[in-house]
């Protein structure tokens, strides 16, 4: 407090609001550490409370677990993460379209392993089709959900300026935008890999498959879970880049599409028209299927460079749009824009 | 500052020969829900002329009502005519209301000229004209010197009397402010106050809109209070604050010897209660306000006491709310 | 005073059209993102052009389609030689060095690409020539010279298919061995022509360009409360939305001009012809800049509208271009399907194929020769390509009629859009 004198000139002073509002009064005072009132010649300084905070941090796992929780429980319910409804019913939509070839495997299980198993059952190809099947899987499906998922999930942040929420809390921006890519991730896996799962499980169950057909198809179901695995990488990657560098909820996602169909599309016109295929390294789809074709062994469609070339053009992708993702995270403004 | 009143270019205004008969704003018995909550409920209301100020606390429906009357909402029930037209069905009589709304975003690729040419066209001016009155409005609100300048770079102060010349620049009849003074800081808050007064001066029918009491009782003296939808008060401050002396009013005194203090100030005529909720603390009951409010400091100072705090809770709008409702804030 | 005030109604109208079309043109061009569409766009069409001017500039191996200019018996006369002057051409004993006087052997370089299609009086129903005369020779009998039974001897017949394809039929040894760099090229040009204009403006850049600029031109200013300011002037809501859209083909409209004549500038220029720059195909271009146009006015008014009526109108937006990708894939291979009648690439693309038919009358024919090959070894390099790009023009009316049925059908979604999109933001709470 301070010396206590008024004069009849003094102004009348809220100081009982600046106390609520730096918070004294509080019951803390005997622990803080206070800072007296000191005269200055152009003003009055309020007396300013400090109250150290002596609880003890949770680690840092727990904090990310946090984050992810939020992210990847508001798919499926209130009280997290507000995912738009459209895009939680497109993603039952995908989810649910995504599991026909299980629902043709259950059907054609009624009929014994006859010409429909051999159309819809697990095969190579099927498996391969599952994963990395241009039409309707990657041309409608999962870059639809891609394009939905990323479309806010950092630009918006900033948008918004809720991003501040997170960076006003112990928490770095890389373990913020880190668990945004995981999530972001799992419910596209939700998407692809959970179905895929289904889809091997069905035709376990519905033909009793034993233990040496699984061991003889183990390996080809593993290279499909690999080749998933770097689709939702490659598309989660140049999302979030996208993301990170726009803002609003429209340019992501277009962009993502604007990305992947273009490329495919002129790739297949060079294709067509003059029979070079080199701008398929330029096509992240094309190279993920080329990449799968490979290490799946189905029919190579790409012939006029080995598969390590898609390999390596795969991996460029993924770190320039990972390097964009970094570098503009550890730089972005925590500011409402 | 004063407006150039035989200006040019009111593209409207030619056609328009004032109705004296049909009042600016009027709205009979309208409400507004949105879905189970009822934003406005049955508001009659008729305004012409001179500075009106609405008060309400956040939430109480003073957006909602300049959503109605700028026709961005549709009313539930009622209607609501401005110039005697349905603002929902006709943009036609905005050619003489200037509107500036609460949003903070602004077109902050613009310079302020841009910005108040650009939609000063939207009246029908020519390219010439516009920028012409476009200069005199941003004049009148005193931002001449950072007229080129992106308003991306103005501060809070700045963009809101950007919005205002935006909304004067085709000398309208009607003016509708949603919380211009929010966020600014006390020098803009006096220029821009000094800009409203001035155009009530000028005749024209100007709706301003706060939850500051105090910032309103300078603009204007005429008020209409808002409160969960509904309107609980309408006419002078004056004569609402006259009345406001009649019901019991807190004053909160912190200081070292407090008891002596009471004692002192128990005589006065208008104390009719004291209490201590701590050891250095009195609250003084009082049913004339003003009065003890003037001669608190000399009772204080010529005895001597030692005191670190006046303050007094009840004096906004929530009391006066407490008062016009009765304790149902 | 009454000088500077609007004459008329219309005045005024006009004057707050131009403010609002001024004002998002320049709200664009403030933008990052819309450099870096368009930037992206003219690199995209860059890098096909690239590989096209490769392609013309590459040289093509010539095929010796008909096998003549291999020397069969190893007597040193290409069999093509042989053949034409009469002698065994599987006997190293017999060959026209034992004529008298003897005559000199061909360099097999001279049999190949020896006889190349007419194309100056081919058209349907005329005849080829057999330049080489290696059909007409003395000992084939007057039936093998007129294998295609016209009562002709030694020429090449065009008919018509039941679909109304052109169906090549020869008598044999007439334009067998077609020139492959010139058909190559030519075939390659015009494929490429279509392919760019089809796929590269009117589907990429007519879908894409919009889809970034113009689905926030009403639904941003909304979620940021801009829009108040503009909906506080005496401005109809309709009004707004076609002047921002006008506002929009202000700067999409020029730059998809621009690009589409900096394209055919470039392919005019190196593409196959007589004198230095390929007029023939500026009424294919005009069809294309005409097809993307109307394109980007029918999508920016679409994705507008969806974004007024949606606050996540890019939901239904990206299907909508889903379907036209599926579209578009439609009219390469089936360009009549009624399905297409419920798009709106399909109508553009109609409207590219009437110029394509209406400049380059011959491509079907183009296509049925290329095919045929010269009646060895399949399909000459490039008519697979042009068969894939160039289709008929789909409505099954003549070119003329076609493009302006199809013109007319674009302008009446884009206005039907337009009215949609206007009585929904009229009827809209804005918050």
């Amino acid at each position: 407090m301070s010396d206590g004198t008024v004069n009849p000139e003094a102004p009348v002073k809220g100081q009982a609001r600046m106390e609520v509002a730096w918070g004294a009064n509080t019951g803390d005072e005997t622990e803080a550490q206070a800072q007296t009132a000191q005269a200055s010649t152009s003003g009055e300084i309020f007396e300013q409370h400090y109250t150290p905070w002596n609880g003890t941090l949770n680690p840092r796992w727990m904090r990310n677990w946090a984050i992810l929780r939020h992210h990847v429980l508001g798919i499926f319910s209130k009280g997290h993460r507000p995912w738009s409804i459209p895009t939680r019913i497109f993603i039952l939509i995908i989810f649910l379209a995504a599991l026909g070839d299980a629902a043709l495997t259950l059907v054609s299980s009624l009929f014994g392993e006859s010409e429909l198993h051999t159309i819809f059952g697990v095969s190579r190809d099927n498996l391969y089709g599952h994963v990395l099947g241009f039409f309707p899987r990657n041309s409608l499906y999962y870059p639809l959900i891609a394009a939905l998922l990323v479309g806010g999930v950092i630009s918006e942040d900033r948008q918004h300026g809720t991003s501040a929420l997170y960076f006003s809390r112990p928490v770095s921006r890389f373990d913020y935008v880190g668990m945004k890519f995981i999530a972001v991730a799992l419910i596209q896996s939700i998407v692809v890999l959970l179905t895929y799962f289904l889809y091997f499980l069905t035709e376990i169950l519905a033909f009793g498959r034993g233990w040496a057909w699984m061991v003889d198809v183990f390996p080809m179901f593993l290279a499909g879970l690999v080749a998933g695995v770097m689709l939702i990488f490659t598309y989660t990657s140049i999302g979030l880049s996208l993301s990170s560098v726009s803002r609003g909820r429209f340019f992501p996602g277009i962009g993502l599409l604007a990305i992947l169909f273009g490329t495919k599309t002129m790739a297949s016109i060079v294709k067509n028209l003059f029979d070079r295929e080199v701008l398929y390294l330029f096509s992240p789809y094309d190279c993920l299927a080329h990449v799968g074709q490979a290490i799946m062994g189905t029919q190579p469609t790409y012939t006029q460079y080995p598969w390590t070339y898609s390999m390596v053009a795969l991996l460029a992708m993924n770190s320039l749009a990972l390097y964009v993702l970094a570098s503009r995270v550890a730089s972005m403004e925590v500011t409402r824009e | 500052m004063m407006p150039d009143m035989t200006q040019e270019g009111k593209a409207a205004k030619g056609a328009w020969t004032p109705d004296l008969s049909v009042p600016t704003v009027y709205l009979n018995a309208v409400s507004k829900s949105y879905g189970r909550i009822h934003a406005l409920s049955n508001i009659t209301l008729g305004l012409s002329g001179g500075v009106t100020g609405i008060l309400g606390l956040n939430g109480a429906g003073k957006s909602t009502l300049f959503k109605l009357l700028m026709g961005k909402i549709r009313p539930s029930a009622g209607e609501v005519r401005i110039f005697g037209e349905d603002p929902w069905k006709n943009p036609a009589p905005y050619a003489r209301v200037g509107f500036v709304p609460e949003h903070e975003k602004m077109h902050d690729w613009m310079t302020a000229l841009e910005f108040v040419s650009t939609f000063a066209r939207l009246h029908g001016m020519s390219k010439s004209q516009a920028k012409k009155e476009a200069v005199r409005v941003l004049d009148f609100v005193g931002l001449t010197e950072v007229a080129d300048k992106e308003i991306g770079q103005f501060s809070k102060g700045m963009r809101q009397r950007t919005k205002i010349a935006h909304a004067l620049v085709n000398d309208p009849d009607l003016i509708v402010l949603d919380e211009p003074l929010q966020g600014c800081d006390p020098l803009a808050r006096t220029t821009i106050m000094n800009v409203i007064r001035e155009l009530g001066k000028m005749g024209r029918t100007v709706l301003v809109s706060s939850h500051i009491l105090s910032e309103i009782e300078r603009i204007t003296e005429q008020i209409i209070i808002v409160h969960h939808g509904k309107l609980v008060a309408l006419g002078n401050l004056h004569a609402i604050r006259e009345r406001l002396d009649q019901i019991p009013h807190t004053i909160r005194l912190v200081g070292k010897d407090i008891k002596a203090l009471a004692k002192d100030i128990l005589d006065h005529p208008a104390v009719f209660g004291l209490s201590f909720p701590s050891n250095n603390e009195l609250l003084i009951q009082t049913y004339h306000f003003g009065q003890l409010h003037a001669e608190l400091p000399r009772i204080v100072v010529e005895n001597g006491h030692q005191i670190s705090e006046i303050d007094n809770p009840d004096d906004d709008l929530e009391s006066l709310l407490v008062y016009l409702t009765g304790g149902s804030v | 005073m009454a000088k500077s005030q609007p004459t008329s109604i219309w005045r005024g109208l006009d004057r707050k059209a131009m403010a609002v079309a001024e004002f998002t043109f320049r709200q664009q061009r403030k933008r990052l993102s819309t450099w870096v569409v368009m930037g992206v766009g003219l690199l995209a069409m860059t890098v096909l052009t690239m590989f096209y001017v490769d392609a013309m500039s590459r040289s093509y191996e010539a095929i010796d389609q008909d096998g003549d200019s291999f020397d069969s018996d190893g007597d040193g006369y290409p069999d093509g030689q042989e053949r034409m002057l009469g002698t065994d051409l599987y006997s190293s004993f017999d060959h026209p060095g034992l004529f008298d006087p003897p005559v000199a052997p061909d360099d097999p370089s001279v049999w190949v690409n020896e006889d190349d299609i007419d194309w100056d009086n081919l058209a349907e129903g005329s005849y080829g020539v057999d330049d080489d005369g290696d059909c007409n020779v003395e000992g084939r009998t007057t039936s093998q010279k007129d294998a295609n039974r016209n009562g002709v001897a030694c020429d090449l017949v065009v008919t018509s298919s039941l679909f109304g394809e052109p169906i090549v039929n020869s008598d044999g040894y007439v334009d067998e061995d077609p020139d492959d760099e010139a058909y190559a090229k030519e075939a390659s040009h015009r494929a490429f022509v279509l392919a760019i204009g089809k796929f590269g403006f009117v589907f990429l850049l007519g879908i894409f360009v919009p889809l970034f600029m113009a689905t926030g031109l009403i639904r941003d200013e909304m979620t940021s409360g801009t829009m108040h300011f503009m909906l506080a002037k005496p401005i109809a809501r309709s009004e707004v939305f076609l002047y921002r859209i006008l506002g929009f083909l202000g700067l999409a409209w020029p730059y998809m001009v621009g690009m589409i004549a900096a394209v055919a500038m470039v392919t005019g220029l190196v593409g196959p012809s007589d004198g230095f720059y390929r007029f023939s195909d500026l009424g294919v271009w005009f069809a294309v800049l005409l097809a993307s146009l109307f394109a980007v006015l029918v999508y920016s008014m679409l994705f507008c509208l969806l974004g007024v009526m949606w606050k996540h109108g890019i939901v239904l937006a990206l299907p909508f271009a889903a379907w036209e990708l599926g579209m578009i894939l439609t009219t390469l291979g089936a360009p009549d399907a009624a399905i297409l009648r419920f798009s709106v690439i399909g109508w553009a693309m109609n409207v590219v194929d009437a110029g394509a038919a209406m400049a380059w009358t011959d491509t079907g024919l183009l296509v049925a020769t290329g095919m045929w090959g010269g009646g060895y070894g399949g399909p000459l390099e490039g008519a697979e390509a042009l068969n894939t790009f160039a289709s008929n023009t789909g409505l099954g009316l003549a070119p003329l009629p076609t493009m302006i049925l199809s013109l007319g059908v674009l302008l009446f979604q884009a206005a039907g859009c337009w009215l949609l999109g206007g009585a929904l933001f009229k009827s809209k709470e804005i918050d």
